[in-house]
Formats: C-alpha cells, sequence, structure tokens
C-alpha cells in the first residue's frame, strides 16, 4: 500500500498553475489526511506564455477553482472571446471570410440545421442562418451585460488574456486560497526507484523534495517525461506545417477603441496571422512554416498587415507534436510538455485544463492502481491530440487556395490524417451531426465545430430532399426564432470594452 | 425628457398635484418601509441594469403596464415613498420637480403652495418622504451589502400561468435565501440580530409568499373580465 497524498507540480506557468489550482480546489479540505500540492517554480527559467485565447470551458475551471470573474477581468485585462473569423481561408480573397462562434446552431440537439440551410443554396451564410452570435461579433458586442452574474451570460463565450498576469494570479489564488505550497528552486535531478518511478526530485541549495506523483509543467524542456522518463515525442509537422511564430504586441488607436470580441485569424501565403483584441492592447503574430517562407518575408506579411515598417517581432520556434504517452509510472505531463499544437483554435490552454480534470477527477488513491488509471488517461489524451490534429487540419484541407506551395501542399493526400480522409467522404453525403464520429464524453471539437468550419469553408454535401420533410417545419421555426433573437441582441447587448469597463469598475454580482 | 425645475413658490404658485400618480410594476422600496410592505406585497432584489448593483423594491403588478394589482385598501394603506416622490428629486439640499411628470399640473390635485406661499400639506409630505428616503438610501444599501457579503442572496424562479391560459415568467428577481440565512455562523446571528438585519432578511423571505395572493388576484380579474365581455 502507497497512498498517492503528495503531489508535485514542476514548472510555474500556465499550465503548472492551472494544474495546482485544479488538484487543489477537487481535493480541498484532505489537507488533515495529509494531501499536499507543493509547486516548483525555477527562478530562472522564463514563461513562454501561449495563448491568449482560452475555451468557453475556461468558465467552469475558473468558477470551480473559486476565483471571481471580476477579479480576473482586473487582474489579468481579460476580454470576452466568442470565437473566431477566419479571413481568407476558402479563396484567398480579401472579401473572403467565416465565423466560427461558440454558441450552437438553434435547437442542435433536436434537428441538424445543415440540410435545411444547404436547400437554400447560400440566401446567408451558415453562421447567421443558424445562430445570433456572428452577427453579436460583427457589431462588437459582449455576450452579457452587467446584470449576468459572473459567469453567466446570454451568449456563449470564452477568453481573451494577457498570459503573462494570468499564472501570478492563479499562483496568488492557489498560495492564498487553496493551500498549494510554491518552492522557487531549480530541479537539478530526478532520482528515480528500481522500478522507474520518480523518487524525489534534487533541488539546488542542497534541497530534496519527494512525492507521490510528479506533473512535468515545464513546458517544451520536458524535465520529467522527457528528460528523466526518457518518453518519445511524436512529431506532426508532416500534416501540421506551421513551425515558427513572430508574435509583437499592437497599442489601440486610443483608449476607447474598439476591442474585438473573437479572434481574428487572417490565412497570409504561408501560414496565418491571429490578432487578439485585450484591454490595453492587441496581440499579433504570424505563424507559418519556415519551409515555405523565409523569416524575412514573413515579417514582410506581419508588419504589412499590422500597418507598419518595424514592428521587431518576438520569433518563437514551434515543435507540433505531442508525446507517445503522457502518464508514465508516477509521472504525468501537462501543457508544453505533453504536446504542442500550432495557435490555430486555441487548443493550448484547454488541453491543460482537460488533463489537469481528468488527473484530478480520477486521482489514484493508491500506487497499485496508479497504472490502470494512467492507462485510461493516455488513452483519452492521445484521443484528444488526435481530433486536434484532425480538425485543424480540417481548416487547411477545405482550401480553394491554389497561390502558394503552402497551400497546395497541405492538400498532399500523404499529409492527411485518413480518419479525416474518411470524414470528408463521408460528410459528402451526410453533414456532421450525433453520428458516431463523436462518441466521446468531453468530446474536444462538438459536431457543431466541424458544422462551422465545413460550411463556413464552403464544403459541399448533398442533400436529399426528401429526407427532410419530417424536421421541415420545426427547421422552419427555429431559423424564424435565430432571425429574432439576433435581433433583439443587437439592440440590447452593450458594446465590448463598456462592458469590460463598467466590470472593472463596479464587479458583476456572483449571483 | 424630464425638465427639471428648482421647486419654489413665486415659480410654482399654481402647480398643483395629483396625489396617486402613476405606478411601476416594480417600484423601489427602502429597508425602513419593509415592515409595512412585506404585509400585502413581495419586497424583492433586482439589479439596476446600468450598473448591476442590487436594490430593493416590490411588486406591485405581474405585468409592466398593468395597474397595481392590490388596491390602496388591501395594501393596508401602503404606498412606497418612491411613489409618493414620484417627480420631485433632492438637487443641492434643494427639491427639483420634473415639470414633465404627469402629476403636475394646474388644474386638478391639491395646490402646492398656500396662498401665503408656504408649503401646503401635499407638499409638506412629500419633503418629509424625500428626507426620508435620502437617510434610508445609504441604510438599505448597507444591509443588501451584508447580504451580498454573506451569500445570502438568491435568484428566484417565478412561472404562473392563469385559468385564461396565459403563462408569466418573472425573470430578473432575487430574494434571501432561507437555507443559506440558516447556515450562518453563530456569532453572525448575533450581529445579524442585533442590527435588526435578521428580521429584514426574514421579512424579505416571508414576503415571497404574496405572490400567491397577487397571482389568485390576478386570476380572478382576468376571469371577470371575461365574464363581462
Amino acid at each position: 500500500m502507497k497512498p498517492i497524498k503528495k503531489i508535485v507540480i514542476v514548472g510555474g506557468g500556465t499550465a503548472g498553475w492551472l494544474s495546482a489550482c485544479i488538484i487543489a480546489a477537487r481535493h480541498k479540505g484532505r489537507e488533515a489526511s495529509g494531501f499536499s500540492v507543493t509547486l516548483i517554480e525555477s527562478a530562472n527559467t522564463p514563461t513562454i506564455g501561449v495563448g491568449e485565447g482560452t475555451w468557453p470551458t475556461m468558465r467552469s475551471t475558473l468558477s470551480r477553482i473559486g476565483v471571481s470573474e471580476t477579479e480576473f477581468f482586473r487582474q489579468c485585462d481579460a476580454a470576452f472571446k466568442q470565437g473566431a473569423l477566419f479571413s481568407r481561408w476558402t479563396t484567398g480573397e480579401t472579401s473572403d471570410a467565416y465565423f466560427h462562434p461558440l454558441m450552437l446552431p438553434q435547437g442542435f440537439s433536436q434537428v441538424n440545421l445543415v440540410p435545411h440551410w444547404l436547400q437554400q443554396n447560400n440566401a446567408q451564410n451558415f453562421c447567421d442562418t443558424v445562430c445570433p452570435q456572428g452577427v453579436i461579433c460583427e457589431k462588437g458586442l459582449a455576450p452579457k451585460t452587467i446584470s449576468h452574474a459572473e459567469f453567466e451570460g446570454v451568449a456563449n463565450y470564452a477568453y481573451h488574456l494577457d498570459a503573462g498576469k494570468f499564472a501570478p494570479f492563479l499562483q496568488q489564488h492557489a498560495c492564498t486560497q487553496l493551500n498549494v505550497k510554491h518552492l522557487i528552486a531549480d530541479v537539478t535531478q530526478v532520482k528515480l526507484t528500481d522500478t522507474g518511478d520518480i523518487d524525489k526530485l534534487q533541488l539546488d541549495q542542497d534541497q530534496e523534495i519527494s512525492g507521490d506523483l510528479f506533473i512535468d509543467c515545464t513546458g517544451f524542456r520536458a524535465l520529467l517525461i522527457g528528460d528523466a522518463m526518457q518518453v518519445p515525442f511524436k512529431d506532426c509537422k508532416d500534416i501540421l506545417f506551421c513551425d515558427t511564430a513572430l508574435a509583437v504586441q499592437v497599442p489601440y488607436e486610443h483608449e476607447f477603441s474598439p476591442i474585438a470580441t473573437h479572434t481574428i485569424s487572417t490565412a497570409q501565403s504561408a501560414g496565418w496571422i491571429w490578432d487578439i483584441g485585450l484591454p490595453t492592447r492587441r496581440g499579433v503574430g504570424h505563424v507559418y512554416s519556415s519551409q515555405h517562407i523565409s523569416d524575412e518575408d514573413a515579417e514582410r506579411e506581419l508588419s504589412a498587415y499590422i500597418g507598419k515598417d518595424s514592428i521587431s517581432p518576438r520569433k518563437i520556434k514551434i515543435r507540433a507534436g505531442h508525446r507517445e504517452t503522457f502518464w508514465k509510472n508516477n509521472c504525468v505531463a501537462v501543457g508544453m510538455s505533453a504536446g504542442f499544437l500550432e495557435p490555430l483554435e486555441a487548443s493550448a490552454i484547454v488541453m491543460i485544463e482537460l488533463s489537469a480534470k481528468l488527473i484530478a477527477e480520477q486521482l489514484p488513491v493508491d500506487r497499485e492502481v496508479m497504472d490502470i488509471i494512467a492507462k485510461r488517461f493516455n488513452a483519452t489524451t492521445l484521443y484528444r491530440w488526435g481530433r486536434i490534429i484532425d480538425f485543424l487540419k480540417l481548416h487547411y484541407v477545405l482550401t480553394q487556395r491554389r497561390d502558394s506551395a503552402f497551400w497546395r501542399d497541405n492538400l498532399e493526400p500523404s499529409s492527411i490524417p485518413e480518419r479525416l480522409k474518411d470524414l470528408l467522404l463521408l460528410w459528402s453525403y451526410q453533414s456532421p451531426w450525433f453520428h458516431d464520429e463523436f462518441n466521446q464524453v468531453e468530446e474536444i471539437f462538438p459536431a457543431a465545430s466541424y458544422q462551422y468550419v465545413l460550411y463556413g469553408m464552403r464544403f459541399k454535401t448533398r442533400t436529399e430532399t426528401d429526407t427532410l420533410q419530417n424536421t421541415a417545419k420545426y427547421a422552419e421555426r427555429l431559423l424564424r426564432e435565430n432571425k429574432n433573437m439576433t435581433e433583439k441582441l443587437g439592440l440590447s447587448l452593450p458594446y465590448h470594452r463598456d462592458l469590460i469597463m463598467k466590470i472593472v469598475e463596479r464587479g458583476l454580482q456572483t449571483v | 425628457m424630464a425638465h427639471f425645475e428648482l421647486l419654489s413658490a413665486e415659480q410654482h404658485q399654481d402647480l398643483r398635484l395629483i396625489t396617486h400618480g402613476e405606478t411601476l410594476h416594480f417600484t423601489p422600496v427602502i429597508s425602513s418601509e419593509f415592515f409595512e410592505a412585506a404585509y400585502s406585497l413581495p419586497i424583492m432584489l433586482t439589479k439596476n441594469a446600468e450598473t448591476g448593483e442590487f436594490f430593493t423594491g416590490v411588486v406591485l403588478s405581474m405585468k409592466s403596464g398593468e395597474p397595481p394589482i392590490k388596491n390602496l385598501a388591501q395594501r393596508g394603506g401602503f404606498v412606497p415613498l418612491t411613489l409618493q416622490c414620484h417627480g420631485f428629486y433632492i438637487s443641492d439640499q434643494q427639491i427639483a420637480i420634473d415639470r414633465d411628470n404627469p402629476r403636475f399640473n394646474t388644474i386638478e390635485g391639491e395646490a402646492l403652495f398656500t396662498a401665503s406661499r408656504q408649503p401646503a400639506e401635499c407638499l409638506r409630505k412629500v419633503q418629509h418622504a424625500l428626507g426620508k428616503l435620502h437617510v434610508g438610501q445609504e441604510q438599505t444599501q448597507a444591509f443588501i451589502k451584508a447580504m451580498i457579503d454573506n451569500q445570502l442572496i438568491e435568484p428566484v424562479d417565478l412561472n404562473f400561468s392563469f385559468d385564461k391560459g396565459e403563462r408569466l415568467s418573472l425573470k430578473g428577481l432575487y430574494s434571501i435565501s432561507l437555507d443559506s440565512l440558516h447556515q450562518l455562523d453563530d456569532a453572525k446571528v448575533i450581529e445579524f440580530f442585533r442590527s435588526g438585519y435578521m428580521q429584514l432578511a426574514y421579512l424579505v423571505a416571508g414576503s415571497l409568499k404574496q405572490f400567491n395572493s397577487l397571482a389568485h388576484l390576478r386570476n380572478q380579474a382576468l376571469l371577470n373580465q371575461t365574464e363581462l365581455a
């Protein structure tokens, strides 16, 4: 018998502190029986601060760990994110754009509106036909009002945030409210037992720390899962080509400039540019394939987008891929040590949340059963990485662009995962909905997301008119309701910046 | 559009006031009014749409635009101070009026000033009410803050169906949770008891039952209308 009570997290970035909060909050009250969470942070390693975009899951995550949404807005320069606008991905023309919103199509659980929309032959784009959020975003409106309680809203939302402020915010909460112990030290050596478990970490200053479960949040360094446990890395640059990013911060024209309430993603000749609006500044970056464009040309495209000559961006190398397994013996990787793909669709932070939640909820009681939990964790996590890769690749394979080698190479059959190929063939006959292709609990991308991207990018699905009769009346009603709701929300929601200013000044109620 | 004027005997010698002006279906009340209000009307909390801050009020009708369900006698003569002061404001220690408020005219109602240019009975009542409101608003805010800080406020789902088929659901209303109140620690209970907050909290929570009589009366009124038609 070896009970699991001492959790040791290495790494003090977003992954480390978020994992610490999620695990400590889930096991709050067990301190008396010896349960503890310790986070070791190096004083010397700068954090990368990936991903300034979250998923809507962050609302329940923050709420569950017990932080106030008001304080989150105040301290992390947060803004509302209601989806992403994909510009120039389909044809490459300047007028080419579609929304991937966070709200589901109307009546999604009852009827699939895709075939009904397809019948209308592009009278209106898919997103605006089935949900109000694209229009809300275009108007620059917030997803809620000041009278909504924390974490509640009329439109589904996630956040944009300043990652450099998010980790310290979580740290403060973890240490003062959740009894997480914080050590500032460098891990100099990882000591293993005969069975290959991590026994102790040797720290500088002649300190040692033992633990029952070690969580590797050391980012690309992968100090535990890579160096110590020797788990190989599975590259996927044969599928997703982007391997370099240039990032800059862009100030607003004036302090009342509107803040975009969606990520703006604009395709370039060999990658794409993200544009994320925080209350204080915009975060803009170009992510591209260094095989297809030189750093100089990539910088030129970025500065053309921003409309400024000298931008001196920060360069970040991306190694697209993930570990072959994520939990080995008593060591589990969370965050970039587990894997990283390009920032398209903001999958980095949500993978941290989901992994930490899985660890927190299924935390093995004893070492004897840890391998069983690890096996499950690995199966689920591997499945998730696979679905993210498929979904990101989907954005590239639906393009009609042939104007550069980057876009042409993305269509190479050898670069497309088999599962995705099958699905694309299937979807040319039936649209994704509640079919077997997405059957996992906490499926990473819901079928609705596939719908928005497929039909935003003008994918063709055949529809048999006679199969629609049963649901035609209901569908008609849903489309009408959507129109009314779009109009109503357009008139009642406040401007995005106005609401953020109000939240910072007055705060949201907790009920 | 409102049209504000400072009230003066010279300028408003001929002005008259209609005692019972327009009523709102949700009318703000201050905590000192809870005692009287709670015997006939639900006292609820709701949020200011501009600031998101809570304030307390009584529900006079169940649908905006409808007249109060209970008449003055059924309310035991209770008229919320804000209604008594409707159209009157305090501006730098002076009383201002909104000339565009339909309560003011020169034909109907009671004169605001006497022939000797002294405040008449009806104006003195308003002055008194304004004074009470002024003091009471701060006390009410302090009470609400104590309720928020101790997580005693909870949203209430109010759904009604009437015999004639109409369904109403009132949104955005909050009350005080008895469950949470009963979970307060002993020190807090004594503190709230001594400060009078405990009684106020029970008045708010208990007044929720007044929805039964409001709904019953409204249902009866709707049925009577049908019979007349």
